[in-house]
């Protein structure tokens, strides 16, 4: 286009316009007000907004790449999860971690990724030195979604399973995620209060747990009574296991709480003897003994046994870990934690292994994963001081109630003389450790 | 009776923005046609006949001048009520049927449903499209979009219709019919201002014509005193050398051809002169006879006069 | 009225149209697809496993949908309005229109209409096929989707009058790419906030901050994340609110398009 028509002189309502300066006081205002709105969706917009706080959403916005994927973010971060399961089958873990960030800044909003990354990074790779990762992991997961209970029941869970075994963290998590509905918008579930009377107990806060048993069971009452008048069949049979349950939980303890209410009058001293011996360089034999331990039967009167635990890690562990609390990598390359959970303690107060009276610390291989990871990848053995730990905590899951009927619900069975480490809530664990030096390992 | 159309110095430029320079597409034209007229609006090619026509429809803005459709200023959107517009070879939403595009015009004019059911059904008759009232315009042919085209214009029944080319590309039958049309709607009483390079349809139907060229209005004036009493053709033998070169002074044009003499002139004072001048000069004259010029003399020598127009003078945006 | 003279004339045309009709078809497809293509994707995955092995797969579902609507969207919205007004010129079909009393606006807002009109059978269709779906998975019918799709779908109808006005003044090349460029800009204009948030100069936050309010902010239409999840729907305080600012938003975009259009259009020379 070459021409241009000049500017009409003449031309009175030609096509029916409006002055310029009409025009632009149209339009002026029109976008004044466009502005005026932004600036209260603006007050809002975080509700809709796609991105959350996560370790790779430093300075990035992931709405950025949805531009490019024109909002296809979830099937990205989808197809990114499904390769993420495809490593994870293929043994290739070590390139598995980076697709959990990388999932959840395309996704901040899909909890399973979160609970499923995290239970990844705490359980199946069967490396304890991960669990501060999978915890912050799941305290990401729990800020990008506060508003729905899955991710507060899994730092529930975690700190009261074995990973960490902290009650005191897991409680208000449980209460925490009992104030929440799920993704689908339906309340709560029961066992998310189950949970916070089991979290009570381990604390040793015994009334308090019969106190929240009794809750949740006149909560399930009330709940049956209205399935019985609604007439749903399937909401009374629900109900009604459910009302049981917690009655029986709650006598449960009832009963328990008066069998074990003298412990404090008969405590057990405890002491622990302890050997080691290297088998071979990277494996280290531990011959543990528990001297005075009480006979402990179940409600049939079998023999119950003890669990002890046994751990070989860096010294100060937990202040080193401490003192790196988020460079997960440096951790991963650095230090060395061991854990060995099932150990029974025989009758005669020996620590067997498989039914042998040793304990072996294999730094040698891998203890959980086929295709097996590099042993030192895993155990590196950086330090020049460990420690060994050998553990009987009567609070945790893993031991029978007949520890407890003995040892009491949080120690209180176990005497001042005895090798213990005093917890919270006036707790006692039995324990002892001794520093070994890096040639007793390798 | 009011103009139905009034042109006062009606300027169009089109500046070039490459090149500077301006291009004058319509050069201070002046025009009335009077209502009931069917006005020729003759050119050639790029003359600037469809320019004047989308100026006087508002489709594009005079750099100067002004003008009026039916009394009212153009660009006003009453007096498009009594206005049709047959663009040259038009095209419309071809997904439509003919009464379908019928209908979508009809409501443009805010037409009631009953007037447009009637207006179209007598309209689609009238163009003689009845045997296609279910085809859609995509299976229409040249001629048959031609004849919608028309039958759009009518819609409305309009006072002043203005037809770009309404015959150009047809066969010699839909040439024949649209001439007809025409014809009646003169004598419906409708003006119509007709814009056509094919000079024997505006010859056979138009009252006036004017003529245009490179912008600028070069006749204009009824068909029959174009056409009429335009030269005398005398033939004369027998004159003598002297009287044949005073002759030559005084006409317009002659050939001198072994003893006879032709000659051409329009003034007619003249042509006693003439004719005194052979008697004078004892020659015998054969004959005297009044000469009509067709349409297309008269468009050739107008256009002619002018100079060929320079490649770099023509309209490269606009065209006609 | 000749506005809706004009948009239905408009509206015929574009749901006559080929691409119209082809882009619809493709995305139903896609859209039923999209269910296959999560099914298989979650399936021998760990996640299908879990209990909650359904969330992953709404969610790729539901995001998946959403972004083939927002793709069709993007492609009706731009091809149905770019060559409106300049095929009507190129064919002289616009003298024969806008030699009858017909206002210029009034042509330029019924081209709106109606190319919405046309847009809003699609879009609404696509949401059908997306609800349906959902529910098919979910046995729920979550309605707040349509709030969704009816915000994208006021994306569109914006974009849709950036390319009417736009095709008034560029070519339809310059026309496509620019409305492409458009709604990029406009789905980052967070990027404006980001500018404001991190730099200490003064007037440079300031100009960042009126960049931001002054564009027209195409990520508002954009709520589709928070009905991927639902749990997130669930906790805003009032959506209705938003979903009828962020309509009104759209609205006066619309208006300002529009408005301009109007205002060149009866200046141009056709």
């Amino acid at each position: 286009m070459t021409n241009t028509a000049n500017k009409p002189t003449a031309a009175p309502s030609q096509g029916g316009q409006m002055s310029n300066a009409k025009v632009a006081g149209i339009v002026a205002v029109l976008w004044v007000c466009a502005m005026l709105v932004q600036l209260q969706l603006d007050k809002t917009r975080h509700y809709y907004s796609a991105h959350g706080k996560t370790t790779l959403g430093e300075g990035l916005r992931n709405n950025m790449f949805g531009a490019s994927f024109f909002g296809m973010r979830e099937v990205v971060a989808g197809m990114l999860w499904v390769k993420a399961d495809e490593l994870f089958h293929e043994g290739k873990y070590q390139e598995l971690v980076p697709y959990f960030s990388l999932v959840t800044f395309l996704d901040p909003h899909q909890v399973d990724v979160y609970s499923t990354g995290a239970w990844h990074l705490m359980y199946n790779f069967g490396d304890p030195r991960m669990v501060p990762q999978g915890l912050a992991f799941l305290d990401e997961g729990v800020k990008n979604n506060p508003h729905v209970w899955d991710l507060y029941f899994q730092v529930g869970w975690t700190n009261f399973d074995w990973p960490v075994e902290d009650y005191f963290t897991a409680l208000p998590a449980f209460v925490e995620a009992d104030k929440h509905r799920g993704t689908d918008g339906t309340p709560p579930p029961p066992y998310i209060s189950h949970m916070v009377a089991h979290a009570l107990m381990r604390q040793g806060n015994i009334d308090a747990c019969i106190a929240q048993w009794q809750k949740n069971y006149s909560f399930a009452v009330k709940n049956y009574e209205d399935a019985v008048r609604k007439k749903d069949q399937t909401e009374i049979g629900y109900w009604q296991q459910e009302r049981d349950v917690c009655r029986n939980n709650r006598d449960r303890v009832i009963t328990r709480q008066a069998y074990r209410r003298n412990l404090p009058q008969r405590q057990k001293t405890i002491t622990i003897s302890l050997k080691t011996r290297k088998a071979e360089p990277r494996v280290v034999e531990v011959y543990a003994k528990l001297n005075g331990m009480p006979v402990m039967r179940d409600d049939y009167g079998e023999i119950s046994n003890a669990r002890v635990e046994i751990v070989l890690q860096d010294k100060d562990y937990d202040k080193l870990v401490a003192a790196h609390s988020h460079d997960f990598a440096w951790i991963g390359k650095h230090l060395t934690r061991f854990r060995s959970l099932y150990n029974i303690v025989e009758a005669n107060g020996t620590v067997t292994e498989r039914g042998k009276p040793v304990v072996k610390i294999e730094l040698n291989k891998d203890p959980m994963l086929d295709p097996p990871r590099n042993p030192l990848d895993l155990y590196p053995l950086d330090s020049n001081e460990y420690e060994l730990i050998v553990r009987l905590d009567p609070r945790v899951r893993r031991q029978p109630e007949a520890v407890q009927d003995k040892l009491g619900w949080i120690g209180e069975g176990i005497s001042a003389k005895s090798d213990f480490v005093p917890g919270k809530n006036g707790a006692r664990v039995i324990e002892k450790r001794i520093v070994l030096k890096k040639d007793d390992i390798t | 009776m009011a103009a139905a159309i009034q042109i006062r110095n009606l300027t169009k430029e089109y500046h070039n923005v490459v090149g500077g320079g301006n291009f004058t597409a319509v050069d201070g034209l002046n025009l009335t046609v009077e209502t009931g007229q069917i006005f020729g609006f003759l050119g050639p090619n790029g003359a600037g006949k469809t320019t004047t026509i989308k100026m006087l429809l508002g489709l594009i803005f005079p750099t100067s001048g002004e003008a009026s459709l039916l009394g009212k200023p153009i660009g006003d959107i009453q007096a498009k009520n009594e206005i049709a517009y047959l663009p040259e070879s038009p095209y419309f939403y071809d997904y439509m049927t003919g009464p379908e595009l019928l209908d979508f015009y009809g409501r443009l004019f805010g037409l009631s449903e009953k007037v447009r059911r009637e207006r179209i059904e007598e309209l689609i008759d009238t163009v003689g499209l009845a045997h296609a009232t279910g085809r859609t315009l995509r299976q229409y042919s040249k001629g048959m979009l031609q004849r919608i085209g028309i039958a759009q214009a009518l819609i409305n029944d309009p006072k002043l219709l203005f037809f770009d080319e309404p015959t150009s590309g047809l066969d010699p039958v839909a040439h024949i019919d649209i001439r007809n049309l025409i014809l009646r709607l003169k004598d419906q009483g409708k003006t119509l201002f007709l814009s056509s390079h094919q000079l024997s349809d505006v010859e056979m139907v138009c009252d006036r014509v004017a003529i245009i060229h490179k912008g600028v209005l070069r006749t204009t004036g009824h068909v029959s005193d174009l056409l009429a009493g335009s030269q005398m053709c005398i033939v004369a033998t027998g004159l003598p050398a002297d009287a044949v070169a005073k002759l030559r002074a005084l006409a317009d044009k002659m050939d001198d051809e072994d003893g006879q003499v032709t000659i051409w002139e329009s003034d007619v004072n003249q042509v006693d002169e003439i004719v005194d001048a052979i008697r004078a000069a004892k020659g015998r004259l054969v004959s005297l006879t009044p000469e009509r010029r067709s349409l297309e003399d008269i468009f050739i020598e107008t256009v002619r006069e002018t100079a060929p127009v320079k490649p770099d003078e023509r309209p490269v945006a606009h065209e006609d | 009225m000749n506005t809706w003279v004009i948009a239905r004339g408009t509206f015929g045309e574009a749901i006559r149209k080929r691409i119209g009709l082809y882009v619809l078809f493709t995305t139903l497809i896609f859209i039923v697809l999209s269910q296959l293509f999560a099914s298989l994707s979650v399936q021998g995955s760990i996640a299908s496993k879990t209990a909650q092995s359904g969330n992953v797969e709404v969610t790729v579902i539901k995001s998946m949908a959403f972004g083939i609507i927002v793709l069709a969207g993007l492609v009706l919205s731009i091809f149905l309005s770019f060559d409106l007004i300049p095929s009507d010129v190129d064919k002289k079909t616009i003298y024969t229109i806008l030699s009858k009393p017909v206002w210029r606006w009034q042509y330029v807002l019924g081209k709106f209409v109606g190319t919405s009109l046309a847009l809003g059978v699609n879009i609404a269709l696509m949401g059908v096929a997306l609800l349906v779906l959902v529910f098919l998975k979910t046995g729920q019918l979550e309605t707040p989707l349509l709030a969704g799709v009816l915000l994208l779908y006021l994306q569109f109808v914006l974009l849709a009058g950036f390319s009417i006005f736009l095709s008034l003044v560029v070519s339809r090349n310059i026309n496509v790419a620019v409305c492409f460029a458009i709604y990029i800009m406009g789905m980052v204009s967070e990027f404006w906030q980001d500018v404001a948030k991190a730099t200490p100069v003064p007037y440079i936050q300031w100009l960042a901050k009126f960049m931001h309010l002054a564009i027209p902010n195409i990520y508002n239409f954009n709520v589709t994340n928070s009905l991927i999840h639902m749990q997130n729907w669930r906790e805003i305080p009032s959506p209705s609110q938003d979903v009828f600012l962020v309509a009104l938003y759209g609205i006066l975009w619309c208006a300002v398009v529009m408005v301009l259009a109007s205002a060149i259009f009866s200046r141009k020379e056709v």
